[in-house]
């Protein structure tokens, strides 16, 4: 058993396929070890509070939000994060779709909506149009009105179903 | 947020006794307890990582038809079980009608048990509040009591209890299962988390140290499948929680109800399990009538806690309408939007 | 195909969407602190003492060591007669006048570190009596928010004369009390701020996340007493702003001069408690209205008194009153009327101040005219868009000036409402209504017709009495040795897409591919001054000044066109990037080649300015544009549980000629959610004592994707006569309806039971409210 300690503590986390090995404190939380630690700033930090999904991540492939973890209990866990989605220069499905059908605005939110949908996707290839709102409902974006977010997941369903391996990406 | 020890314990002994101490407490997803961290709202000196601890992540269907759910299986997981959500479909129902997909895939079933109130002034610390500091006061009591209780609720605490999940599984006979350091116990949910009274800070029956290892449901729950619903009313349909919401489940035998379970959410300090209604409708026909009926029976004792009396009325309406939608069948496939009033109607013209 | 009108993609998603934009919170500077801000816990009180453990006194900062240092409060005086100065020191002094009012600053490695020492410094206070109501606040004998102030009013405007005896015999006489709620902006991200002293520069360098750098830039020159020289602000990528992000923050004062004093750099991220509970808010207005009509529904007179809840202290820059000022002058809408009064109180009370939201006052006007509408029309017994087309100002009419002297500057606004009416299919919705719904839930339809003043001139904001008026708006325009266009503009772009669509105006003028025009904006720095994109200004008033920036610039190519083609002057066209001369010509890159590095071959009288513009713009009229639209809205009203589900929602709008159509209706779209959650969700209460409800995101309730229906849009696109490419500003416009189009859509599924809401928003307890009220009191 671990000695108790508010002291640094060792964990080991791979991100986007890559493993890290840091020493954080036990309070410091996933979402700033992503971001301040790692310098992986694409992850967004938007209500701190678990409710906007701005902060979304991928932890062992499952959307989840990384404000309410702590990096301590990512040890041993893999992360995706939106800079693992493209592969290289190659935007995935689902970028490219926000980006033909003005998915985005000011941008912050959109982290974490490409995190939530490409899980989506994943486990439902061919959604209807109200079970995409609900699976993105955890997400919250103040500028788009969501209404171009839905087409854009629909749009990218439609390729992906096309061209399944397009949406590979790495976590 | 506070500096916190933190200790990841292997097994269960060391758990229990980590977590014995003064100001420890257990973190398992994680997702309820660092909101309240963040806010300041609990401090705890001491994180006791149970997320890890052998044999807690399973879902067991037993000999007798029943099944037991490690406690530290995920909201998602066990939503997204078919034959779990074949044989309890309320239960399915009302997991995913709560929080949002990203803590569901966080959140654990023991959590679930122990989350916390959303009482605007439980999460206020510059203003009192019973449960957070004993004795302080009670600043939600006679105010705009929207999410407030109108049963079970003492002078020291009007505050509800949140979980959509427990107002399925209290309906259903749950059972929890805990250990500690005097061994194990079980507990049926519906006397696992107490009323408030003049302790409205003690909101379960565990002692320092133990932990929720499991919850059971009876073989006998599953026989409600073919008419078991849960319906929650929320201020928006995206993450929200219930102002007041209802599990409903039926057996229907002959056209008559040879069984009954209702409980309610958002209404009480803890998941409302409304016995006198269930009795109200055996052996009736589930129609409008005695669904109404029973609805009445539901919300006898309620009376308002602050400027919230309608909720008695809405509560009403809820249980009649969980009920209607029990005895009108299980969908085929879970609705899109679960627990939602919104659902596809059928025969409904949407523009 | 690029250039205006083109529905093109943007430019800056690219970044965006890899998770490569710099937002403020992703910038760390080596040896960077953080700081965490104390907060008064209490709306109203004396501060007596700080108690501050000595071993954390050095990382701990009040106002006891800003003010002697030379720091001076935030001042935003209105240029308005009357109006009282409220000053607020960045921290609080030896008062605190709201719950969330920053009453001290913690320095420290981390932002926990900063955090935990914020948590130990402890304030005694001495209560006061807080003002919590705007009405209990304007009221004789209210303890006064500012002491030495003789009641709580910042500003008491009016608009007209009494014209009772004109409509005595009016024979429909409409009153109502109508109540629009505190809200909170919430944009994705909040505010932030990074604060560096640049050694080499002598600047102080602060990257904020805000929509007007050089406005803060100005605040901060004030509040400092630093030369505007020695002040940089750079915006980086802004995550959403809507009003909240302008403003100078004492925040942003606080921490510039703990730069300077502390000498490191240092960062603020506001989190979202303080965002809900200390930022500044809107929208909180109450109204009393009578209209008077005859007996067809047309309007002969409108009356009306309106308070804005101002809160504690007037902001920087737009002052405490703009809200209510422009109440006064736009409540009478798209309506052609003859007698309109209008007051206004701007009321100081112990809440956050208030800054103008997207829609900011046009929302709530549209909420209380729309429903009086409505009302006559009931009144009259006809359909409510019969009421509104008989008091539309009419096409011919335009240009039209309007009772408060508002130059509608073109448009059929008759015709937006005929084919919302007709888009929304009114009559299938009326039979619908006859049959009744199979789940026994109650329809209705609603409209309600604005329009929408946007990129107000100079004269306009004058006459609003703000400190910050705007004047011609600049933008450079360079042109690179290698054919490239960089544009520099003082607006700030955070989401509305300026990169893409200033390219496109350029594109259009010069024919240079947008993929090698660039827009470098936000830094003051780099950029011209600018009051920053508010108002629905920067597409008309920075978009204009780079046509005439680029026609300038093509002039000069021309002319050294026409001297190396050797071709006379008015031969020479440019087209495609290409310039021409019967069968000869050139480049733009060629051209540039030769100014930048082949300089002798230049004509002798070349423009000595080269292929660098510095163009100033204003449209034709200083009165801005007007934008108008008819929203229309289907919704079911579940009466047994209060809630509503909009069915279908239509927008019908006309904002000029459009430069990107599908940035044209992600503007309509953002703004009709927000308007929804205006409508139905968002509300920030506050307690007896001051006390903010809602902290968190699960108290303020956000429209989700669950909320916000598919909206339709049918363009109508009547150009401006006096923009460039006849552009009229939007940004604002699909927020200003929606809670007036639902209210009432609501009210016509409740007529059936004789119920009615008239507050905001529409919540489920309201509607079983009314509906109960309407059981007790049975309709006459």
């Amino acid at each position: 058993m671990t000695e108790p300690s508010a002291s640094p503590r060792p964990i080991r986390v791979s991100v986007n396929g890559v493993d890290h090995e840091r020493t954080v404190e036990p309070r410091l939380l996933l979402s700033d070890f992503l971001r301040h630690d790692l310098g992986l700033t694409g992850t967004h930090v938007g209500c701190e509070h678990g409710v906007c999904g701005a902060c979304t991540v991928a932890f062992d492939d499952q959307p989840v939000r990384s404000c309410l973890m702590f990096a301590v209990q990512a040890d041993g866990h893999r992360i995706g994060t939106i800079e693992g989605m493209a592969d290289g220069e190659t935007l995935h499905p689902l970028q490219m779709a926000f980006w033909e059908l003005s998915g985005l605005q000011c941008g912050f939110c959109t982290p974490g909506f490409l995190i939530t949908a490409r899980d989506f996707l994943a486990r439902n290839p061919d959604p209807s149009e109200q079970e995409v709102r609900e699976a993105l409902s955890g997400n919250l974006c103040r500028c788009t009105g969501y209404q171009s977010i839905v087409a854009a997941v629909l749009e990218a369903a439609r390729r992906l179903r096309q061209a399944p391996l397009a949406g590979l990406g790495k976590s | 947020m506070n500096r916190f020890d933190y200790v990841r314990p292997a097994t269960f002994a060391e758990a229990i006794a980590a977590a014995s101490e003064p100001g420890a407490a257990y973190l398992a997803g994680g997702t309820n307890l660092l909101d309240l961290m963040k806010g300041g709202i609990v401090r705890p000196g001491r994180l006791v990582d149970v997320s890890r601890l052998p044999g807690l992540g399973a879902i067991e269907w037993l000999a007798d038809g029943g099944v037991r759910i490690g406690a530290l299986v995920r909201n998602s997981d066990l939503a997204h079980d078919s034959e779990f959500a074949r044989r309890f479909p309320a239960v399915a129902e009302a997991l995913l009608s709560g929080a949002s997909a990203q803590l569901r895939n966080m959140a654990t079933v023991g959590g679930n048990l122990l989350q916390r109130t959303r009482c605007a002034h439980f999460y206020d610390v510059a203003g009192a509040c019973n449960k957070r500091a004993p004795g302080a006061g009670c600043e939600a009591r006679g105010g705009e009591a929207r999410n407030a209780a109108v049963l079970g609720w003492s002078e020291h605490c009007i505050a509800t209890h949140p979980s959509d999940f427990c107002v399925a599984l209290v309906a259903l006979d749950a059972v929890v299962e805990i250990a500690g350091q005097g061994g194990e116990y079980q507990v049926p949910l519906e006397d696992f988390h107490r009323l408030p009274g003049e302790t409205p800070g003690q909101e379960s029956v565990l002692e320092p140290g133990e932990l929720i290892i499991a919850v059971r449901l009876p073989a006998q729950a599953a026989s409600f499948s073919r008419h078991a619903r849960y319906l929650k009313i929320r201020d928006r349909t995206s993450f929200a929680f219930a102002v007041a919401s209802a599990a409903a489940a039926l057996r229907i035998e002959q056209g008559a109800i040879a069984a009954a379970r209702i409980a309610l959410g958002g209404v009480a300090p803890k998941p409302w399990r409304a016995r006198l209604a269930e009795r109200a409708l055996i052996g009736v026909g589930p129609d409008r009538t005695h669904f109404d009926r029973a609805a009445e029976a539901a919300l006898a004792d309620a009376r308002p806690s602050g400027d919230n009396a309608f909720k008695i009325e809405l509560a009403r309406r809820i249980v009649a309408r969980a009920l209607a939608l029990a005895a009108a069948g299980t969908p085929a496939r879970l609705p899109a939007l679960p627990g939602s009033p919104f659902s596809p109607v059928a025969g409904v013209l949407h523009v | 195909m690029f250039g205006v009108g083109a529905r093109v993609r943007r430019k800056e998603d690219d970044r965006l969407l890899r998770g490569r934009g710099r937002f403020v919170a992703d910038i760390a500077l080596v040896g960077m602190r953080e700081l965490a801000f104390v907060r008064s816990p209490v709306a109203h009180a004396r501060i007596l003492s700080f108690d501050i453990p000595e071993q954390v006194r050095r990382q701990v900062f009040t106002w006891q060591d800003l003010e002697p240092a030379g720091v001076r409060p935030i001042r935003a005086a209105s240029g308005l007669p009357g109006f009282k100065v409220s000053e607020q020191p960045p921290l609080a002094a030896d008062k605190v006048r709201f719950a969330g009012e920053p009453i001290a600053v913690t320095v420290a490695a981390t932002r926990a570190e900063a955090e935990d020492i914020a948590s130990q410094v402890i304030a005694e206070f001495d209560e006061l009596p807080p003002n919590v109501d705007m009405l209990a606040a304007a009221a004789p004998g209210a303890p006064c928010v500012h002491e030495h102030w003789s009641d709580n009013i910042f500003l008491e405007t009016r608009v007209g004369q009494s014209f009772e005896k004109d409509v005595a015999a009016a024979p429909v006489r409409i009153s109502r009390s109508i109540r629009t709620q505190r809200q909170c902006i919430v944009p994705l991200e909040g505010k932030g701020l990074v604060a560096h002293w640049d050694r080499q520069a002598e600047q102080l360098v602060l990257y904020t996340a805000t929509q007007m750098p050089h406005i803060v830039r100005s605040g901060l020159s004030e509040c400092l007493g630093l030369p505007l020289e020695a002040i940089r602000v750079i915006a980086p990528d802004v995550g959403g702003g809507f009003g909240w992000k302008g403003l100078l923050q004492p925040e942003e004062v606080v921490a510039a001069w703990l730069c300077l004093h502390l000498g490191c750099p240092l960062r603020w991220m506001e989190d979202r408690r303080e965002h809900l509970v200390a930022a500044a808010n809107a929208r909180e207005h109450h109204y009393e209205i009578t209209a008077y009509a005859d007996a067809d529904g047309r309007l002969l007179g409108v009356d009306a008194d309106a308070w804005v809840d101002a809160g504690a202290y007037s902001i920087y820059p737009f002052s405490a009153c703009l809200e209510a000022a422009q109440v006064g002058s736009i409540l009478p809408g798209p309506y052609d009327f003859p007698h309109y009064r209008c007051r206004t109180f701007s009321v100081c009370t112990n809440k956050p101040p208030i800054v103008p939201f997207r829609g900011v006052a046009r929302a709530n006007v549209c909420f209380a005219m729309e429903q009086i509408i409505d009302a006559i029309a009931a009144a009259v017994g006809r359909e409510a868009w019969e009421v509104r087309l008989l008091n539309l100002v009419p096409p011919e009419k335009m240009p039209f000036d309007n009772i408060t002297g508002k130059h509608f500057d073109s448009g059929d606004y008759p015709e937006s409402l005929r084919r919302a009416v007709a888009g929304i299919d009114l009559a299938s919705v009326r039979r619908r209504q006859l049959q009744g719904e199979p789940d026994g839930r109650l329809v209705g339809v609603g409209f309600a017709t604005y329009c929408e003043q946007g990129a107000h001139g100079t004269a306009v904001y004058h006459g609003w009495g703000i400190p910050m008026v705007p004047g011609y708006e600049q933008v450079q325009a360079r042109i690179t040795a290698d054919g490239g266009l960089e544009l520099r503009a003082g607006i700030q772009s955070h989401g509305q897409g300026m990169e893409t669509s200033f390219a496109q105006v350029a594109h259009e003028v010069l024919g240079i591919p947008l993929e090698r025009i660039r827009l470098v904006h936000g830094d003051t720095g780099l950029t011209p001054y600018s009051t920053g994109t508010w108002g629905s200004r920067s597409m008309v008033m920075a978009g204009g000044a780079v046509a005439t920036a680029c026609r300038r610039l093509a002039d000069r190519l021309r002319r050294i066109a026409a001297h190396l083609l050797q071709a006379r002057l008015e031969d020479v066209t440019l087209s495609g990037g290409m310039l021409q001369s019967g069968q000869a010509d050139i480049t733009i890159a060629e051209i540039a080649r030769t100014w930048y590095l082949a300089p002798q071959l230049l004509p002798a009288d070349v423009d000595p300015g080269g292929l660098e513009i510095t163009a100033g713009y204003k449209p034709k009229s200083d009165h801005g544009t007007f934008s108008y639209a008819t929203h229309a809205a289907v919704v079911a009203v579940d009466a047994e549980v209060g809630l509503v589900e909009i069915l279908d929602y239509l927008v019908v709008e006309d904002a000029g000629t459009m430069v990107n159509p599908a940035i044209v209706e992600g503007q309509i779209f953002g703004g009709v959610a927000q308007g929804i959650g205006t409508a139905l969700y968002e509300c920030s209460p506050y307690d007896d004592a001051g006390q903010p409800m809602a902290s968190t995101l699960m108290d303020y309730l956000l429209p989700g994707f669950t909320e916000v229906p598919a909206i339709r849009i049918e363009h109508m696109e009547t150009p401006s006569p006096y923009t460039e490419f006849g552009v009229k500003g939007l940004g604002e416009g699909g927020v200003i309806a929606p809670s007036a189009v639902l209210c009432n859509a609501i009210n016509d599924a409740l007529k059936a039971r004789g119920a009615v809401v008239t507050d905001q928003p529409v919540t489920p307890a309201r509607i079983l409210a009314a509906l109960r009220n309407a059981r007790a009191e049975p309709p006459p």
